[in-house]
Order: C-alpha cells, then sequence, then structure tokens
C-alpha cells in the first residue's frame, strides 16, 4: 500500500525537479479523464514525458504520456531528483526492477480524482464551466436576459466561461520525493495553488509486458468504428469479449471480429478490411482471446475521443490499444493513450495470471510505441 | 423447421423500432407470429388490460419476406394447447410464433436510420446507420440452439449480427365484437399527439366523453393518500376538441368510457410517429373495450383497451377501468368532463387544460348509495339501479380465494345521473373534503370489495368474450360481502381506489361466485409465471394483489 512521506520539510527542498508551465489546463485534463476510471494513479517523470498509469485488477493497464509540448514550458531536472532521492526515500523496488522504467524517471502516485478535480477548478471541464457560467451570468445579469427574448442561450455564450477567462497559467511542480506535487493556477492576480500528496510507487507495479516479437496483428482503424461497435456489443450487458483476428488468405470472411453475449442475446460484429475504416491490417496469425468486457469498457472514453486506435495482440493473447488524441486547440503532435489488457485464459486452462509476467516486457515506453504506431 | 427471411431497408428497421418501443411500454415480451405474408407482434401488458397488436405486411413493408410454415406443424393443434384451448386454437397452421424480451430486441434496432449525409466527408465517417437489415430464423431440429438472427449490414463493410433468444409462446387475442363498436371517432393523430403532454405523468385514468360539439378528454387519478381520504394527485386535466378536429365523430350522447392514460398516451405517441396518420376509435359502453386501430404503409396497429366499468366511484360515469381484458378492475371515477362553455369555434379546439378539483363532481352528486359519485351516465344508471338492492352474500368465498380478476367485480353502484359538472374549477386542493364523504362512507365496504372481486382468471378469459364480462356489467350482480381480512390487502393495493366499491359487491354477489368456480376450474394446470412477476409492478393499470399469480402466463407456463 503507497505510504504518506512525512518528509515535507521546506528546509531541504533542492528545487524543483519538474516543472512545467502551461496556459490551458483543458487538454490535460481531456487526456487524463480517459483513464479516470481508476482513484490513484502512478506518476514518472522524465525528461521526454510525464507518464500517468492506472491500472485495474491487475489485469489492464492504461498510460497517458504528457509530452513537452503540451507544455509551454517543461523542466526536469534529474540531477536535483537523483539529489533528493538520495537524500530522501529510498528508491522503490519497482525502480530498480522494472525494465520499462526510465533510469532517471521520478516515480510516485497520486490520486487521480484528485487531480482532475483540480483541473476541473481551473476550468478545464467545458461542460461543468458553463454550467457554472450560465447561473452566475443568469445571476449577474438577469435583468439582462429577462429583457432578452433569448436570454438564456445569450446569457451562457456572452458568459461563456471561455469568453471570459482571462489568460491564465497553469504551473506543476515537483520538489522530489517526499514533496507534494503541486499545482499553481494564476489567473488575473489571483493565485490559486493545489498540493496533492504524493505517495510512493508500490513495488508490485510492473507494466504489462507486452511481447513486440510474438506479435499476431496489428490493426489501425478509426476509433469511432471500434467505439460503435463496443457501444454495440455492450448493449447485451455481456461479461466477456471474444477478440478475432484472422488472416487475410484463411478462407474465414470475417478479418476482424468482435462478439460478445449477454443472458438475452449474443451479439457479433464484424470489421471488413476496407479502407475506410482500416488504416493498417496486418494478421500474421489468426488469434482469438477473451477479455473481461467491463475492463475494456474502460477504455471507451478514450476511444470516444480517439481519431485513431491501433490494436495488437501478441501470442500469449495480451492486447494492446493506442489511441491517437489531436489535440483540438492545437496543432501540436497528437498525444496517446495506451491500454493493456490481459486476456482471460480458458475455462480449462491451468493459470489464470500465467501470461502476466511471463514475457519479458517490450521495450520502450508507450510513447515509442505510439510513435511507431503512426509510421 | 420454419423458415422465415425477413430484409427491411433502413427506413422500416426505424419504423419497426417505433413499434417496438410503443410494445415495449405495455409489456416486457413481445410475441412474434410470423405468418405466410406478415408478421404480427403482440403484447400483452401486465394485468392484461391492454393488447397491442402491430401487424407487418411482408410486401409493402418489407423489402422481401419470405416464410415457409414448419411442415411438421401443418394441421397440427399448437404444441401449447393446455391453458389457452381457445387461444391457440387460433393459431394459424403452421404459424410460427415466439416471445422474446423486448429489451433485447429495442437495441438491436435502436438508431438505424441515419438520413443520407450531405456531404461526402461527413458520410465518410459516418458511422451509426445501416444499408440493410436481414431478420432470419435459425431453427434446428435437434439443435440447443435456435436464435433469431438479426444481421444489420453498416457501411463500408461492417456487418453487426445479433442473435436473440427467443422462446415458445402462445398467442393471445383480443376480443373485440363489432356491435361493441358502436361510437366511434377518427382524428389524425398528430393533432391528438398535441395534447397528449397535458397529461401530467401521475394521472392515471383518461375519461373519454362528449357532449354537444366537443369531445372532451380528461385524465383524472385516484390513487390516495394512505389512511385518508385525500387524493394524492387531485389534479384533472380537460381537454376539449371540437368536434371539427375529427374526421369523423359518431358517439352516442352522454357516454364516457375510462381508460389508462399511459395506455393512450403511449399509442398516441406512436401513432405521431407515423406521418399524417388517422386514428380510429371504437368503443361501446364503460366497461367494453375499446380498440384503436391505425395503419400506414403496410403497418396496422390496433389497440384494445380494457374501459373502466361504468358506475365504478367517479364523477364521470366511467366507472373502474377493466383493462381490455377483462382481467382487472380498476375503479374509476372519470371526471366528468369538465366542461366550461366554450365557443364552438375552431379555435377554442384548442383547449384550456382546466383544472378541477374532483370534489366538485363529488358534490354535485345526489347518489342515494354510499357509492361513487354518479357521473352522468344517465343510461348506465337505470341498469345498475338495481344492484345495491342485492344482500351481499357469497362474499366470504370470494374472498377465501385471491382473485385475479377484478374485472369481476360488479360494477359499483349505478352511477345516477347527476347533473354533469359544469363549469371547471380552477385548481383545488381540497380534494380531500370533497372526497371524504364518498370515500368514508364507502371505505369499509370497499375493503371487502376487494377481496371478493379478486378472482382468479386464467388469463385468457379476458379475450375471449364471455359471458361474465358481460354478467358482470350489466346483469343484477348481487355480490358480495366483505370479510375482515381483507383490509390487509387494501395495504398492498396502492394503486387502486379504495373508495366506492361497496355498492357494486353487493350487486355483483351471485355471478361473482360463479365466476370464481370457473376461474378456478380454468386455473388448474397453470403455473406461476416469473415473468409476471416483474410485469406486474410495471404497470399502472394493474392490481397487484388481485392478480393471482398462477394466473398470469410466464415463462414457464406452457
Amino acid at each position: 500500500m503507497p505510504t504518506q512521506l512525512q518528509a515535507l520539510t521546506p528546509s531541504a527542498a533542492p528545487g524543483p525537479v519538474f516543472s512545467a508551465i502551461t496556459t490551458s489546463t483543458r487538454h490535460i485534463y481531456l487526456l487524463l479523464r480517459c483513464i479516470g476510471f481508476m482513484p490513484t494513479a502512478n506518476v514518472s517523470i522524465s525528461a521526454d514525458n510525464v507518464r500517468f498509469s492506472v491500472e485495474d485488477s491487475h489485469s489492464m493497464q492504461a498510460n497517458v504520456c504528457l509530452t513537452p509540448d503540451l507544455f509551454s514550458s517543461y523542466n526536469y531536472t534529474p540531477s536535483a531528483a537523483l539529489h533528493a532521492a538520495e537524500t530522501g526515500a529510498p528508491p522503490s523496488s519497482a525502480e530498480q526492477f522494472n525494465l520499462e522504467a526510465e533510469d532517471d524517471g521520478v516515480r510516485f502516485q497520486i490520486s487521480l480524482s484528485a487531480l482532475l478535480e483540480c483541473l476541473q477548478i481551473f476550468g478545464a471541464d467545458a461542460s461543468k464551466d458553463r454550467q457554472f457560467g450560465g447561473s452566475g451570468g443568469s445571476g449577474i445579469s438577469g435583468r439582462d436576459a429577462a429583457a432578452m427574448p433569448f436570454g438564456r442561450p445569450a446569457t451562457t455564450s456572452l458568459f461563456d466561461a471561455n469568453a471570459l477567462r482571462l489568460p491564465g497559467t497553469c504551473r506543476f511542480v515537483y520538489q522530489g520525493p517526499g514533496y507534494p506535487l503541486s499545482i499553481i493556477l494564476e489567473e488575473s492576480g489571483v493565485t490559486t495553488t493545489c498540493h496533492l500528496t504524493t505517495f510512493i510507487t508500490p513495488s508490485t507495479y510492473d507494466l504489462i509486458p507486452f511481447s513486440r516479437s510474438s506479435m499476431t496483428h496489428k490493426i489501425i482503424l478509426k476509433a469511432a468504428w471500434l467505439h460503435d461497435a463496443l457501444s454495440e456489443l455492450d448493449s447485451t450487458t455481456p461479461e466477456t469479449l471474444t477478440y478475432t483476428a484472422t488472416t487475410t488468405s484463411s478462407s474465414k470472411k470475417p478479418h476482424f471480429s468482435l462478439s460478445a453475449s449477454g443472458i438475452l442475446s449474443s451479439a457479433t460484429v464484424e470489421l471488413a478490411n476496407n479502407k475506410n475504416i482500416m488504416e493498417t491490417f496486418s494478421v500474421t496469425s489468426d488469434s482469438m482471446h477473451r477479455y473481461k468486457f467491463a475492463l475494456i469498457r474502460k477504455a471507451m472514453k478514450a476511444m470516444s475521443v480517439a481519431s485513431k486506435v491501433s490494436l495488437r495482440g501478441d501470442e500469449p493473447g495480451v492486447l494492446s490499444m493506442q489511441y491517437l488524441i489531436e489535440m483540438p486547440d492545437k496543432s501540436s503532435a497528437p498525444t496517446f493513450i495506451d491500454f493493456r489488457f490481459l486476456p482471460l485464459t480458458d475455462e480449462d486452462g491451468s493459470d489464470d495470471d500465467g501470461d502476466d509476467g511471463e514475457e519479458t516486457g517490450g521495450s520502450g515506453g508507450s510513447n515509442e510505441e505510439g510513435e511507431d504506431m503512426m509510421l | 423447421m420454419s423458415t422465415l427471411n425477413i430484409t427491411l431497408s433502413p427506413l422500416a428497421v426505424d419504423r419497426l423500432y417505433e413499434a417496438l418501443s410503443c410494445l415495449a411500454k405495455f409489456g416486457d415480451y413481445v410475441t412474434l407470429e410470423a405468418r405466410r405474408n406478415k408478421l404480427n407482434l403482440r403484447t400483452l401488458n401486465s394485468t392484461h388490460s391492454a393488447h397491442v397488436l402491430i401487424c407487418v405486411a411482408g410486401d409493402t413493408f418489407c423489402d422481401a419476406y419470405n416464410f415457409v410454415p414448419d411442415p411438421s406443424k401443418l394441421g397440427d393443434s399448437p404444441l401449447f394447447s393446455s391453458n389457452g384451448s381457445q387461444s391457440s386454437a387460433r393459431v394459424e397452421e403452421g404459424a410460427f410464433v415466439c416471445k422474446i424480451n423486448v429489451k433485447a430486441l429495442l437495441p438491436v434496432f435502436r438508431g438505424r436510420y441515419v438520413q443520407e449525409a450531405v456531404n461526402k466527408e461527413r458520410d465518410e465517417s459516418l458511422v451509426q446507420g445501416i444499408e440493410k437489415c436481414e431478420i432470419s430464423l435459425h431453427e434446428r431440429e435437434n439443435r440447443v440452439q435456435c436464435r433469431l438472427v438479426i444481421k444489420l449490414f453498416c457501411r463500408h463493410g461492417v456487418v453487426k449480427i445479433f442473435k436473440l433468444q427467443y422462446e415458445e409462446a402462445d398467442i393471445m387475442y383480443a376480443t373485440f365484437l363489432k356491435e361493441w363498436g358502436v361510437n366511434r371517432w377518427t382524428i389524425r393523430a398528430g393533432e391528438l399527439k398535441k395534447w397528449m403532454e397535458h397529461f401530467g405523468p401521475k394521472a392515471e385514468h383518461l375519461d373519454i366523453g362528449s357532449e354537444e360539439d366537443r369531445a372532451n378528454f380528461t385524465s383524472f387519478s385516484e390513487k390516495i393518500v394512505d389512511g385518508a381520504q385525500i387524493l394524492k394527485h387531485p389534479l384533472q386535466t380537460s381537454i376539449e376538441l371540437d368536434l371539427i378536429e375529427f374526421h369523423e365523430f359518431q358517439v352516442a350522447r352522454d357516454t364516457h368510457i375510462a381508460i389508462n392514460v399511459k395506455d393512450f398516451k403511449a399509442m398516441v405517441t406512436h401513432a405521431g410517429t407515423l406521418d399524417q396518420v388517422q386514428i380510429s376509435a371504437a368503443y361501446g359502453e364503460a366497461g367494453q373495450p375499446m380498440q384503436v386501430t391505425y395503419d400506414q404503409n403496410g403497418m396496422f396497429c390496433e389497440f384494445t383497451l380494457m374501459t373502466r366499468k361504468k358506475g365504478a366511484a367517479g364523477p364521470a360515469g366511467a366507472g373502474k377501468a377493466e383493462p381490455v381484458a377483462k382481467i382487472v378492475m380498476h375503479r374509476g371515477t372519470s371526471a366528468a368532463a369538465a366542461t366550461s362553455a366554450r365557443a364552438g369555434s375552431r379555435e377554442t379546439s384548442a383547449p384550456p387544460i382546466k383544472v378541477q378539483p374532483q370534489s366538485s363532481a363529488t358534490r354535485k352528486v345526489n347518489t342515494p348509495t354510499p357509492g361513487p359519485s354518479a357521473g352522468p351516465l344517465p343510461s348506465s344508471a337505470s341498469v345498475h339501479a338495481a344492484a345495491p338492492s342485492i344482500p351481499p352474500t357469497a362474499s366470504r368465498a370470494a374472498s377465501s380465494k385471491s382473485a385475479s380478476g377484478s374485472a369481476e367485480m360488479p360494477p359499483p353502484p349505478p352511477p345516477l345521473r347527476v347533473t354533469p359538472r359544469s363549469g371547471s374549477v380552477s385548481a383545488a386542493s381540497d380534494s380531500s373534503l370533497s372526497r371524504g364523504t364518498p370515500a368514508s362512507a364507502r371505505q369499509p365496504s370497499l375493503s371487502l370489495g376487494f377481496k371478493g372481486s379478486l378472482q382468479p382468471r386464467p388469463s385468457q378469459s379476458l379475450f375471449l368474450m364471455d359471458e361474465d364480462d358481460d354478467d358482470d356489467l350489466f346483469g343484477p350482480t348481487p355480490a358480495g360481502g366483505v370479510d375482515d381480512g381483507i383490509e390487509g390487502l387494501l395495504d398492498d393495493l396502492d394503486d387502486d381506489d379504495v373508495l366506492g366499491w361497496d355498492a357494486s359487491l353487493d350487486s355483483e354477489r351471485v355471478s361473482f361466485v360463479e365466476l370464481q368456480e370457473r376461474a378456478v376450474n380454468a386455473d388448474a394446470g397453470r403455473k406461476a409465471a416469473p415473468a409476471a412477476e416483474k410485469q406486474e409492478s410495471e404497470e399502472g393499470s394493474y392490481v397487484g394483489p388481485t392478480q393471482r399469480r398462477d394466473v398470469v402466463k410466464g415463462l414457464f407456463d406452457d
């Protein structure tokens, strides 16, 4: 279990290990919300990115990498981290043994739900904002609204939070192990500071290994289609999802199909290798695996905002989904959210969690893989 | 093995979805009946007071329709005839009948029709919508898996396949004799739909009446607050339509019927989805079913709704609502149509909503009996007048058995014709006052009535028009008394009105016993239906305790 560090001694502050500034928290909020289904997240900060990972039931993981170009300024000072690590908390075993962890990264765990709430305070959530702005606006300008025949829409648009918001800055600061993650928003002279307690990353945290060497298929398709297919299956309230990818050469017609069955009915969605849907479709060997639908369902939020998804499976059946999310407001590079799922083993299968840790981890962080995906 | 293959266009799928969602408002299950040239979808609600038939023509509605009956079944009597001998006997030879949970069907057809994309780009990214829908039946002997398979062919080669489980089923027919349809009117669905929203969600019943040159729709509720004679929702909404709005209107003077307002709304809502369709209603007197039909482009819809028996408590003449099939009786007081004097001009047709305290009606009633307030039902009054005189005798026996069909209950005391309420009253909150008198007088008797009234009835009886119904309504019904212990039942009957039944009970005594015997006999061999349980709680018009579980047809009945 995570242990809260009590070493909050300002005197020892060696200067921030990490600090980043952005003018808008909205895109960060949108990204993190996609993995907001778990209350806590593991954070690892490196020179390349800030990675948020969540894990459910030890059988699924989701990672979001915030790259430096999401921030207007991004500073990572590993020396400070090392210094802090030496003098502060001992390095966790995960840090030492996880092959995929960046050597120089700092890792900690925070409450993701609290982080999301903080970002909402800063107005990242547009829908919440509209409510806020709307009610506030009508309160302030109630007379105007009443006078106008269409006062309500006018009010909401006039007092839309985004329209009213003055440019502000949001700063993320992490001073090192034992310090909270601070989020400081400065907005027209008002400064709001949130300190999120950090926890030691539990040593059991490992990335679900995905073996790229034994990859059986790689499919890149529009995320909307996957979302549509899964919501279709979801209507049957299924327990498990059966995921089938067959090689083009095989006589079977469906190249890629998802099916699920519930109490009243079963449903199957077959996606053909059609250029309008599939961007890449390469299957080296047929595969059919089952996954827990409740876990797959957690990726649906990411699915709904992503533009493309890359699906890959390896021999043991680990499913990797990578979502490409284009930033709406910026012309910056797209961001990736990475999900990994362990398959359900057959009922008569020998080991339930046998896949976990069976393979040596794939190399590289999810960000790299994401970039690969686009090639 | 039967073969069934249907091909539907996206638009037809959308219309099918509308039909199914309408059916879903009545019951949990849809019975599919495939015939050579048409597909019938039926639903019977949990109280058997409403039966909906939506018939889809094989040629005009479907792009392709092919049904080949199972040769082995041809000529054979249907498999399950034990309970519903009459109804099942009417199954056309070879027709394939099955029952599917509507919750499984709805998501399959939801949102399948998407208007043609205007620009190509959008079309490319459009995910929803289908190009074709194929429904086929996968039924094999010696195969465990028999499924109704629905294939949706979407854009870009995406195929969605749904395999639905189905159950063997029996067909229920609602009986509606032509001669009952003495009153009839026809109106454009859109016109009616405009006014439906004015009937609040808590309204239970809808009284339909007419006077002079206008038709009157009044919603009312009879739920009372526990332990007090206060209406829970003392709001009546009255809508008057000028007869000009009707395409046809032939209703006997002062005829009032009352039906479940939710059923009516569901029906009108569905009819409203069809373009410019004309709704035709036919009905007789209160207590006889009302049949509403409309059809368009190969879809024929028929709703058979039981009306409340006349004479039940209520300002208007409409008495208890007896479900279409005569299963459950509701006591209904229909609000007499409150009519404000209005100009007959067309403008007036847009009726203002009037709120009337129910009390107003009751106060005016001169009924000698403690029974229901008399409504403007002169004709019925004479018939029923005798009823109260009959001493309650057999009630005890009746009470001992749980009765399923309150329908059997004798009609409430004859409503004396009282001057119809005129003048709408502005919303009045003090229903308690007005109702207090009648309620208090009746209460004890009422409880009795309930017990006695409840009768186990085979579900099918509803549909078969039988003597019982008529007897109950119009015959002298000496009925029964009520026994102690009945009170307890009342608590359970939350939704039923407690008021105003006593008179009717007495009147129906004799017939009641007979009915009961009959019902019991019919019951033999029936089993509790699990499905029934679920349904019971859903419908507004049900009488929970009155219906025995074994009367309800369920999953494993057959």
